[in-house]
């Protein structure tokens, strides 16, 4: 799976004697860079800050296993004679632990600021090809979208980076089937090659090149070039690990209840170590830190890991409960969801995961397993990129949150109250959408958005948890940071001429209050009245009692249920899908339905077997979000971010995992 | 009983649901034993416990389900409420069986109707007419089974509530 070589590159190959590594390292210290690579700590290569080319690990080598790494001496004096280490490149670009902002409010601009305190220039020495592609993964994940991490970002462009050709491959490399290395082809400013007393050097980058051009170099002699040839091939001939990526996304949905799955839960621990020693990995958590000290409440970023029970933990309800299906969310994210979601792979080959592992997993042993005896691999959904990438829109800039005035406070139930916020002029929203709503000190929360008017725009929020609670107990007059709309909306423009039924359950109800309000007001114009099944627990928890009979008035079909009678309820008792069995569905019909996930799989199974086309059937869906760009990974659902793709749905993008347990 | 009970034709039987599998001469066979009748709203149709005597289809109306727990209410607990086209009293296939809950409308109602010990009769006796009765009931059994599991799910409370 080679990659061209060299010499068809643009910039030409140069040859160096060993001494000239100092003078690279003293050239990047006078342009400001700070020096961060490999050294020897602890019993293992990790990186740091290091000042000469005394603090790599000359002479030394690692020697991996499943689950094992270990330091050995080499009979040579190579600085970079090992493979990799721990420790990723991310732990400086994105790292574990990271201040957002702090609630200093910038009132000019009337802005959470986001702090860019850690952008500090800072050169990369000795970057290997899969960390290069490891590094490009990230970008795409946090720059390549409608929504830029600027923090991210600029450290990202404040970092130079000199990357290092793999003459020599570890047991657990697997990068040549993954077609990341062994040979760095792109991404870097300058790529050295070691050999015993020279260095190949060939510049990436306009700045790689003059930074080059004050360097003791000469051109590469072609008994060099063939060194480095043959130096890659043995490379590539010593790898330890294959991976099989042949229509690898589609055969792992295919097989989700492949017995290997189960036999892989007895031997995870879900410590999350792979996860922190990908390259890649890059699911955060944010969560909002404040003392009894007075200081001022600040926003952090942390390292999150699908291992966790937290990462897939909305309130009342874990998606992924069982090891099985965090170790599952884990591969078939990394080896599968990625293409669809980035137009990559997750996974570069480096074999961390292997190795760090501590019952000593290993991946490339998984994905053959689950080979072995394989059902037929299925289509996946096709990489959109965004439209407009990397623009820089109002609300391009991730977790810049404005503030929004409370107009007003309508307590629907006794635990659900609509705040209605005053949202700046050019602010926009498509039903089905919904905003950031957050307290300073107290946290951030989607709230689906449910309704408009008059650029005032409401949100019905359930008091489930610490925050909701709190901006449910909001009075008028005071305000909230908000930062939206995010994700898709209901298919207004295909509700048109067809019949269209609303079929909500609980608080599901509000997040379709926007689209309603619109068909209601072109009712007269229709000839197919819009239905409304609406279900809920108790006749005191339906949401927008009074609308509810304006529509009724206004020619709309409405059907209500509730799960428990209460004294004074004459209407129906039983489920939506009583209400529902009662009517005609006529399969050319648009259905927009929300509710919890187990009233929505029961529609769904009622529709379909009306003959109802799955793409005539939209829903929405709630996951744990951190960040409503695609960037912290919690909303993940299968090749799907909840925030980016969702909430709505069509419900023939989501056959391929709907219902299925532990997603 | 109250509202004038007229029998019905077989064209009656053929606009319902429950009927569409049965051909024209099953339906001939079965329609006289049916009766259409009306009754108020708040009216007691069978009561909880009692000999299970009718087999009904709502025409039109909502009708209450309720059970009695003892102690806890002075009222009955309504379990689900039944609409226009539904299977009402699906007992009284069964011989000797009695009513599972007591049904009360809720408002004005028109049902058909036709006495358990006749249209038990037919289905022994007409093994065809039998099964696809038996099925269409089952059916809705069914349904109405799947949903009292679903309301008993209690799908919008909280893990804590």
């Amino acid at each position: 799976m080679g990659r061209p070589m060299t010499d068809s590159q643009a910039y030409e190959l140069k040859s160096m004697p060993r001494a000239g590594l100092q003078q690279l390292f003293a050239l990047l210290v006078a342009q400001e860079f700070r020096l961060v690579g490999p050294t020897l700590s602890d019993g293992a290569i990790v990186f740091d800050e290091i000042a000469t080319p005394d603090d790599l690990p000359v002479g030394w080598t690692d020697r991996q296993a499943p689950g094992s790494y270990r330091l050995e001496k080499r009979p040579d004096k190579r600085a970079f004679g090992f493979v990799v280490g721990p420790h990723s490149w991310k732990k400086y670009l994105f790292p574990a632990r990271e201040t957002l902002h702090r609630a200093t409010f910038d009132k000019a601009a009337n802005l959470w600021r986001q702090s860019d305190d850690n952008a500090v220039a800072t050169a990369f020495i000795g970057v290997r090809a899969c960390d290069l592609a490891a590094i490009g993964i990230q970008d795409r994940v946090f720059s390549g979208g409608e929504i830029v991490d600027q923090g991210y970002s600029k450290r990202r462009r404040a970092s130079f980076i000199v990357a290092v050709n793999c003459l020599q491959a570890g047991d657990l490399c697997f990068c040549d089937s993954m077609g990341t290395g062994p040979e760095a082809t792109a991404g870097y400013d300058i790529c050295l090659t070691e050999f015993d007393h020279t260095f190949l050097l060939q510049a990436g980058s306009r700045r790689g090149e003059q930074l080059l051009a004050q360097l003791p170099v000469t051109a590469a002699a072609a008994h060099e070039r063939d060194k480095l040839t043959a130096g890659l091939a043995q490379c590539r001939g010593q790898m330890g690990r294959r991976l099989d990526t042949d229509k690898l996304p589609g055969l792992l949905f295919a097989n989700l209840e492949h017995s290997r799955w189960d036999e892989v839960a007895q031997r995870c621990l879900a410590c999350g170590n792979c996860t922190l020693a990908c390259p890649t990995c890059f699911c955060y958590s944010v969560d909002e830190v404040a003392d009894l000290g007075g200081q001022p409440a600040q926003r952090e970023r942390s390292w999150d890991s699908c291992f966790s029970q937290q990462h897939s933990q909305i309130n009342g309800a874990t998606f992924q409960p069982a090891i099985k299906d965090r170790y599952r969310q884990w591969l078939t994210h990394k080896l599968a969801s990625w293409q669809s979601q980035f137009g990559t792979s997750g996974c570069v080959g480096c074999g961390r995961c292997i190795a760090w592992c501590p019952v000593g997993i290993d991946l490339t042993e998984e994905v053959a397993a689950i080979r072995n005896n394989a059902s037929e691999p299925l289509s996946m959904p096709a990489y959109r990129p965004a439209a407009g990438a990397g623009s820089s829109g109002p609300f391009a800039t991730l977790f810049a949150a404005a503030e929004a005035p409370v107009v007003a406070v309508t307590a629907e139930t006794a635990d659900t109250a609509t705040l209605a916020l005053k949202m700046p002029q050019a602010y926009r929203y498509r039903p089905g959408q919904f905003n950031m709503l957050s307290l300073p000190g107290i946290g951030e929360v989607p709230i689906s958005i449910s309704g408009e008017r008059q650029g005032i725009v409401e949100h019905t929020i359930r008091s489930v948890g610490k925050v909701s609670a709190a901006l449910s107990k909001l009075q008028a007059n005071t305000a909230v940071g908000f930062r939206g709309p995010y994700g898709s909306a209901w298919p207004l423009a295909q509700c048109r001429d067809r019949p269209v039924s609303i079929i909500a359950g609980g608080i599901g109800l509000a997040p379709l209050r926007g689209v309603i309000r619109t068909l209601a007001a072109q009712q007269r114009q229709s000839e197919h009245p819009l239905r409304l099944f609406y279900g809920a627990r108790r006749a005191d928890a339906l949401l927008f009692t009074r609308e509810l009979s304006q529509w009724r008035r206004s020619g709309l079909r409405v059907a209500v249920a509730v799960d428990r009678h209460t004294p004074g309820w004459s209407g129906n008792v039983g489920t939506v899908t009583t209400l529902l069995r009662r009517k005609d569905m006529p399969a050319r019909g648009l259905y927009l339905v929300c509710g919890p996930e187990v009233m929505m799989l029961a529609v769904v199974r009622l529709l379909r077997q009306a003959q109802v086309p799955a793409e005539n059937i939209y829903l929405s869906l709630e996951r744990n979000m951190k960040c409503a760009a695609g960037h912290c990974g919690r909303c993940q659902y299968g090749p799907y971010f909840v925030c980016r793709d969702g909430p709505v749905f069509s419900y023939d993008r989501l056959q391929l995992l709907f219902g299925k347990r532990g997603f | 009983m109250t509202g004038a009970e007229t029998t019905i034709d077989a064209h009656l039987l053929r606009q319902l649901n429950f009927f569409d599998e049965l051909d024209d001469q099953q339906l001939k066979k079965i329609a006289p034993l049916f009766e259409s009748v009306s009754l108020a709203a708040d009216s007691e149709l069978f009561s909880e416990g009692e000999q299970a005597d009718y087999l009904y289809i709502l025409l039109a109306g909502r009708v209450s389900l309720a059970q009695v727990i003892p102690g806890r209410s002075r009222r009955q607990t309504v379990v689900s409420t039944l609409s226009r086209g539904q299977l009402l009293g699906w007992s009284a296939l069964l011989p000797d069986s009695c009513w599972q809950a007591s049904a009360h409308t809720l408002k004005p109602c028109r049902l058909l109707r036709v006495a358990a010990v006749r249209i038990r009769e037919v289905c022994e006796k007409d093994c065809a007419i039998g099964y696809l009765m038996m099925k269409k009931a089952l059916a809705a059994v069914g349904q109405r089974l799947a949903d009292s599991r679903l309301q008993q799910l209690d799908i919008y409370g909280q893990a804590n509530d």
